[in-house]
């Protein structure tokens, strides 16, 4: 499916934070924003659903601790119980180190995953940028022109305003 | 840059009304407490005045976690949370009445101690340290040190109020250094003094650590209370956000964690090691009632905190961060509850009349004082230069 | 945040130099982009040479087994543990600037967080040596983990601190890679999208996944390098308590001591960001980063040492009085054997380096001088080392059996394996250096504007991309 964007690039943060702004208050819709660094507030200005990540992370940590407590307690206690310095068969204290690090270890290596498979990252993959400086100096803010309310000659207008290096209109 | 009135006071600020109403329970709760405190020491045995040791170094303890987190604040240079800055500036203010009722202890009551009263033969340097003039003599030093710097802490700041001068800030800075060396020295010692040696032949050397843990938790919660106080009453409409209640919450988040962790630390390598002299400790407090509040103990300070704590949303809601900051408070009641009174192998493990009536007055004291400390200045540091950043503060 | 000028006077830039975007790129890639000096093949060829002679020992020690250390039957740790300590406690720094500063929104962070996280990695690899060639069979070391197996199954014994102590270092491993690596994956972009070289090009464009700068994920990566941060330190904090606890669930006076999880906590930290102070100060001069990484970075490290070596003095402090408070005979002599036994000249090595000279730091003249502040760096280097040489030897080699005191010494090997493991970590670290961004560029980026009041460019008439990319 071919949509037709129209494309602003802008070189300071100040800018591209308040032509996001100034674009959705027109009720355009930001199809992405492409950024060499991560701007304090630009999620928020361009209106982008906060990630879900941390609930994946909760969910594999508390998954990850409950398992190794488990786990600890069936090797020590049931499946093959020795007897060391005396300690009880379910010596609770001693269990929450690793568990602690189990924990750690789920949460932390599975969100990573999560991240990368919700991001489309995947190594090899080919990058498609709309601008070849956005990595480097670049902000590139890119608008949906299928919108009934959008105008080009208004849309170029704000990218003007907000200091604009380059507009562009292109096919995706 | 100045957003506020130079003469930014809690009267002209507040909704009156609705704070009178606030005052007289504080005072009636005084009045609950002072009858207590008459009472107990007229009639009271050992659980009044350990009940009278439990709430003054709960109240010291909030005091000086007021001024640790004022000297946190000048040393690290953080701006966020200099609108805040005049709620722990105002519970320093319970350091003299905390410490009065802790050496009504050491004085009127000292057979608390056991090593005071009957027969013990400590030899070499524990005959040394705890003996009782030197221990006396060290409880002023400890209280004159904390009195003393945080009221020239809080001076600097109200002076920086009317002068505007930057040099304010330079010299609390130097000061807030110097207090913070003190301060470590200090309540360490104190903790050592006050409540380990209730069990003197007990020892264990991060015992001080756990006490500066549930102080700091318990002062961080006391400042969000009363943050969401002065919010309501007005004074403090438009000084702090959901921004400010987040870091809040982030801090006590981290120090109650911080507090079980240093809780498992001393637990689990005493557990571990098992040798007598430190295992008497930990068995009288996980057996029987002592067992069931250590596990409560353990929820109010830690888990209640943590899980509540953790979804961001959680901690930007005043009533959810309010409530969890009562929680905090009386877990660190039952803790300091649980360093005291088993300490007495016969006490039982139910909370007493006094205690009760003590921690009505409690309340009623820290009210009042914070109210009336309040009123000393403006309510937020009007010509602090980090103002604007912290006022204008965003995640 | 606020924008007022008095505001602006109050917060002074973190980057020098009045730096644009692309400058930033451009200065940070192009520390590799040029050709090796000849400092850095010196460097090299010794950090290598150094490696090589470590490799050699842990090679013989392999094969003929640990007999060929010094220990004895009174001390049966030493030169081992003591440097595995070492080790990771220098690589605590690292996680403590990329996460807990993090957390802590310290922004001056930018500047070393890179080379830190580097660092950390290539300390925990040094530091897991020393373990692994104690097994004495090394080959052997899957045992460890808790798999079915047909020894009955025989599982490990998790009540075991040093069962422990593998979780712990293998998962802050795997923690801190991936942490580096999710951190590099937008310079990766950068260094993809302005190779000159077809090699560099496929590899970097090869391990950037394909970032595109897309603001979507921008936010998702923002939200794991939170959750990476939120998870790294209490992990950080969990295996240098660990590390603790291998000497502190024992029943040796000395060992045995309740604050030994914080203590050990601080003095790693204490102990890395000298480190990491020491290298950084090198390289700083080196690769010219002297704008990225300034006196205030300097000052901030060193406020972050006082503070972390006075909590250590403290603990020194702690343990003494406890001790004599303590009025057991056994804990008073181990201190007092520490003290002024055959020992206390490591003692007070350890004394005068982590307590008395930091102190230096607390006047801004001194912090301002980054001679005498490298110089204390490698100072609180070695007092570290002897901390931990102190409490592990001290506290064995005199025990309840007067008939059984000894003295240790190390051997040859075990000293050339210590240098070995010094060569791995400057080889590694300078070979870090050569191939990627030793500043996190697009961290530094975001920090570009902190203090700066940039002109607004002039309105532009609207362009065609194509033009401006030409341009």
């Amino acid at each position: 499916m071919s949509r037709r964007i129209f494309m602003g690039i802008f070189e300071r943060e100040e800018d591209i934070l308040g032509a996001a702004r100034a674009v959705r208050e027109r009720g355009w819709t930001i199809v992405d924003i492409h950024a060499p660094y991560a701007v304090h507030g630009l999620d928020k200005v361009a209106g982008f659903a906060p990630s879900r990540l941390p609930w994946i992370c909760f969910a594999l940590g508390v998954l990850g601790a409950g398992l190794k407590m488990w786990f600890e307690y069936w090797t020590t206690a049931v499946s093959w119980p020795i007897n060391v310095s005396g300690k009880p068969w379910d010596s609770l204290p001693a269990f929450i180190p690793v568990t602690f690090e189990v924990m750690v270890l789920l949460a932390g290596v599975g969100t990573v995953i999560a991240f990368l498979l919700s991001a489309g990252l995947r190594p090899g993959k080919r990058a498609v940028l709309p601008h070849p400086r956005v990595t480097d100096d670049r902000f590139a803010l890119l608008i949906e022109e299928a919108d009934a309310v959008f105008s080009p000659v208004e849309a170029a207008a704000l990218c003007a305003k907000f200091h604009a290096v380059a507009t562009e209109e292109y096919e995706a | 840059m100045m957003t506020t009135s130079p003469t930014y006071r809690l009267e002209e600020t507040a909704d009156i009304g609705l704070a009178q109403k606030w005052l007289s329970l504080f005072r009636v709760f005084m009045l609950v407490g002072a009858a207590t405190l008459v009472a107990g020491a007229l009639l009271g045995g050992d659980r009044f005045w350990s009940g009278l040791l439990l709430v003054s170094v709960f109240l010291v303890g909030l005091g000086l976690a007021g001024g640790a987190l004022i000297a946190f604040e000048y040393l690290s240079g953080a701006g966020w949370s200099v609108a805040v800055r005049r709620v722990p500036e105002a519970m320093t203010s319970f350091l003299p009445w905390g410490g009065l009722g802790v050496l009504l202890v050491l004085v009127l009551h000292p057979s608390l101690y056991p090593w005071m009263s009957h027969e013990h033969h400590f030899a070499g340097f524990k005959a040394f340290w705890l003996n009782r003039p030197f221990f006396l003599a060290r409880a002023v030093a400890y209280l004159v040190i904390w009195i003393g710097f945080t009221r020239l802490l809080v001076r600097n700041s109200r002076q920086q109020d009317l002068t505007g001068d930057a040099r304010c800030r330079q010299r609390n800075v130097a000061v807030s250094a110097a207090f913070t060396v003190l301060f470590a020295l200090t309540v360490w010692l104190a903790s050592v003094d006050w409540l380990m040696s209730l069990e003197p032949e007990w020892f264990s050397t991060i015992y001080g650590v756990l006490f500066f843990s549930g102080l700091m938790s318990s002062g961080l919660a006391t400042v969000v209370l009363f943050g969401l106080w002065l919010r309501r009453l007005g004074p403090w409409r438009g000084v702090i956000n959901e921004e400010h209640l987040q870091d809040l919450g982030k801090l006590l988040l981290t120090f109650c964690t911080f507090w079980a962790y240093i809780w498992f630390s001393q637990y689990m390598l005493i557990w571990y090691a098992n040798i007598p002299e430190e295992t008497g400790y930990y068995i009288h407090r996980v057996r029987g009632a002592w067992g069931s509040l250590t596990i409560v103990n353990l929820l109010l300070n830690w888990a209640i905190p943590f899980f509540v704590l953790l979804p961001r949303n959680n901690k930007r809601n005043s009533r959810i961060i309010g409530q969890v900051a009562v929680v905090v408070l009386v877990g660190r009641l039952l803790d300091l509850y649980l360093m005291i009174v088993p300490a007495n192998r016969e006490a039982s493990a139910l909370p007493d009349a006094w205690v009760v009536g003590l921690t009505l007055g409690l309340i009623g004291v820290a009210g009042t004082v914070f109210w009336r400390a309040m009123k000393q200045a403006a309510v937020v540091p009007v010509r602090d230069p980090l103002l604007g950043e912290s006022l204008h503060y965003h995640q | 945040m606020s924008t007022d000028a008095q505001h602006q006077n109050l917060r002074p830039p973190w980057i020098l130099g009045n730096k644009s975007l692309s400058d930033v790129s451009r200065d940070i890639c192009g520390i590799f982009e040029r050709k090796p000096t000849a400092l850095w093949w010196i460097a090299f060829l010794v950090a290598a040479s150094m490696l090589a002679v470590g490799s050699a020992a842990m090679i013989y020690q392999m094969a003929t087994g640990i007999g060929t250390w010094g220990l004895n039957k009174t001390v049966g740790w030493a030169f081992d543990i003591t440097n595995f300590v070492f080790w990771i406690g220098i690589g605590h720094a690292g996680t403590l600037i990329s996460a807990i500063l993090f957390l802590l929104r310290q922004k001056w962070r930018t500047s070393v967080n890179r080379a830190a996280e580097a660092m950390t990695l290539f300390a925990v690899m040094c530091a897991g040596l020393f373990p692994l060639i104690h097994m004495g069979r090394p080959w052997l070391f899957y045992w460890i983990f808790p798999y079915p197996n047909n020894r009955g199954p025989l599982w490990v014994n998790f009540r075991s601190p040093l069962v422990w102590d593998f979780f712990a270092i293998s998962t802050y491993f795997i923690i801190s890679a991936g942490f580096w690596y999710m951190g590099l994956l937008p310079d990766l972009a950068t260094i993809r999208d302005r190779a000159t070289s077809k090699l560099r090009r496929w590899l970097a464009g090869f391990f950037s996944l394909g970032w595109d700068g897309s603001y979507r994920t921008w936010v998702r990566y923002e939200s794991l390098y939170m959750l990476l941060a939120g998870l790294a330190t209490p992990l950080v904090v969990s295996v240098h308590t660990i590390v603790s606890w291998d000497f502190a669930t024992s029943v040796i006076p000395g060992w045995h001591t309740t604050i030994f999880p914080p203590y050990f906590v601080c003095g790693a930290v204490f102990s890395g960001f000298a480190m990491v102070l020491t290298l950084m100060l090198i390289a700083r001069k080196v690769v010219h980063l002297e704008d990225y990484f300034t006196h205030r970075h300097v000052g901030a490290m060193c406020k972050i040492i006082i503070l972390t070596g006075s909590l250590v003095g403290l603990a020194y402090l702690t343990e003494f009085f406890i001790a004599a408070y303590s009025g057991n005979p056994y804990e008073q002599f181990v201190f007092i054997n520490r003290a002024f036994g055959p020992y206390s000249w490591a003692y007070w090595i350890m004394v005068s380096c982590n307590v008395i000279t930091p102190q230096l730091l607390w006047f801004k003249r001194i912090r301002g001088n980054l001679m005498i502040v490298f110089l204390l760096s490698l100072v609180i280097n070695v007092g570290m080392w002897f901390e931990r040489f102190v409490i592990i030897v001290s506290s064995l080699h005199r025990d309840y059996l007067p008939s059984s005191w000894a003295m240790y010494t190390p051997s040859l090997i075990e000293v050339l394996t210590f240098i070995g493991t010094f060569g791995l970590f400057f080889s590694a670290f300078l070979l870090f250096c050569r191939f990627l961004p030793m500043i996190a560029m697009a961290e530094v980026k975001g920090v570009l504007r902190e203090g700066h009041h940039a002109p607004a460019p002039a309105p532009a008439a609207p362009v065609r991309a194509a033009q401006e990319v030409e341009a």
